[in-house]
């Protein structure tokens, strides 16, 4: 436990300074909201800026990832030389996206939540929508953050992989691991087979006060993206211990 | 399981570019090895396959009878000629950095190196001259008890002082008992009265693998001389 404690303050310590400038920009974010809310009053404008800023966390994982791996490919062989699995070394760096990913947006949302309790006894009920719906988009936002965040893992790995091989068409090859599995994957998503596999566990979402319509969500299609994530992370953990090289 | 290092038929292409020469040979316990050649001539790469840092294009390299991958770091202890720490770090952060994640880290070990080579433990990483770094890198090296030390040009960069000392230090601090110290260096004249044997290689083949005495006994040339009369 020591061990991979150890990793991880190291791997915090790599990316903090993304970390706090993120925080900072939250706190200018608040500002503009604030700003927004004193010119235009009691609507749904206010929530514009923070929208945009809690959206935007879809790329704070793969950003924070991108930089922590950047920063080990200035001395790889140290990195590479630990003799912990890969899978070890990457999750010290997953967790630590993640956890600074949540802290961001639950700062964010105590903004948020801030500027509209005191609206919550007012009658217009999509205060409420918006704020149960704001809830429901954070985990969302997470796993579609870790979702490109094992991508740049993915890609970082390929990258180090055939550097050596292949030289330059290396960033070709990238494009077409890009490309190829998305290709393949919204065929596969069009199937009635894959609709079939994934769609069970429905459950509906209703927002009456600004959305005809119920979302409807399943169950399956989490696990499906979930087997997903597991399985391009395990397939970088192994190209990491095989196949890249200093 | 032999306490060895063994190539068998390696070779290693970079791109197109071949870079090991269908190489084997065996490393045994108990010896300090250089590895000499020209430059380019494949010594980093060489110590790169032991520590599982680069991969044979064919042929394989074991350690101890364990195919040689990056985790192969748990028997061997490798330094790049690049940096081997995190800048962000103090010299007692890299320390205890390095105990953290190598149970053989021997620190009491460290820090006797580290008094002897004098660096100053809070010290930034970063603000550390280039010899200071060099003198770091030795201390994290040589303070793991695993039976393998491979060092990739240690003296390289640093001023005359500097590199006795560390010569100096590989006496003291490798435990020829149960350890091999292996490494690569240009500054041959310097390490030489330390030297066990040494591997001699041109453009990714093997020259040459013989003991210091048996080329003093058969050719009456140290390896300078010897590496002299045999590359130009």
């Amino acid at each position: 436990m020591a061990t991979w404690s150890a990793l991880f303050k190291k791997d915090f310590r790599l990316t903090r300074t993304v970390f706090f400038v993120g925080l900072v920009i939250n706190f200018l974010i608040l500002s503009l909201t604030l700003f927004v809310d004193v010119n235009t009053g009691d609507n749904l404008y206010l929530f514009i800026p923070l929208v945009v800023a809690i959206a935007f966390h879809i790329l704070y994982l793969p950003i924070l990832l991108f930089i922590s791996l950047k920063t080990e490919a200035n001395h790889l062989h140290l990195w590479l030389h630990n003799p912990r699995s890969a899978a070890a070394l990457l999750l010290s760096k997953v967790l630590n996206g993640i956890v600074m990913a949540v802290v961001s947006l639950v700062v964010l949302y105590s903004m948020a939540g801030s500027l509209i309790i005191s609206r919550f006894e007012l009658i217009e009920a999509y205060w409420t929508d918006t704020w149960t719906a704001g809830l429901l988009i954070f985990p969302h936002i997470l796993m579609i953050s870790i979702m490109f965040g094992v991508w740049v893992i993915l890609l970082w790995s390929l990258y180090h992989a055939l550097k050596y091989r292949i030289g330059r068409w290396t960033w070709l090859a990238l494009l077409g691991a890009v490309i190829l599995p998305t290709w393949i994957a919204a065929l596969i998503d069009s199937t009635d087979l894959f609709k079939q596999l994934t769609q069970w566990g429905s459950m509906e979402l209703n927002f009456t006060t600004f959305l005809m319509d119920p979302i409807p969500l399943y169950a399956g299609e989490y696990l499906y993206h979930f087997i997903v994530i597991v399985g391009l992370f395990y397939l970088s953990t192994w190209i990491i211990d095989r196949k890249v090289e200093v | 399981m032999r306490n060895v290092i063994e190539f068998t038929h390696v070779s290693k292409m970079y791109k197109k570019r071949s870079a090991i020469k269908n190489i084997s040979l065996s490393l045994p316990l108990g010896k300090i090895i250089a590895i000499v050649g020209e430059n380019g001539s494949g010594k980093s790469t060489l110590l790169k396959l032991i520590a599982g840092l680069s991969h044979p294009t064919s042929g394989s390299v074991t350690v101890n009878g364990e195919i040689a991958n990056r985790r192969i770091g748990k028997l061997v202890s490798y330094l790049s000629d690049h940096d081997s720490f995190y800048p962000l770090f103090t010299i007692r952060e890299a320390l205890a950095f390095q105990a953290s994640q190598f149970p053989d880290f021997n620190r009491a070990k460290a820090e006797e190196i580290m008094r002897y080579l004098q660096l100053e433990p809070d010290k930034r990483i970063r603000d550390l001259s280039i010899g200071n770094r060099g003198r770091l890198k030795i201390v994290l090296t040589l303070a793991r008890d695993v039976p393998y030390i491979l060092l990739d040009e240690p003296l390289s960069g640093l001023d005359p002082m500097v590199r006795q000392s560390i010569v100096k230090g590989m006496i003291s601090y490798v435990d020829l008992e149960s350890q091999t110290l292996v490494m690569t260096s240009h500054e041959i004249t310097e390490i030489e009265s330390i030297l066990d044997s040494f591997i001699a290689i041109r453009d990714g083949s093997l020259i040459r693998m013989a003991d210091v005495e048996e080329l003093h006994e058969s050719e009456g040339l140290g390896i300078t001389e010897w590496m002299k009369k045999t590359y130009v």
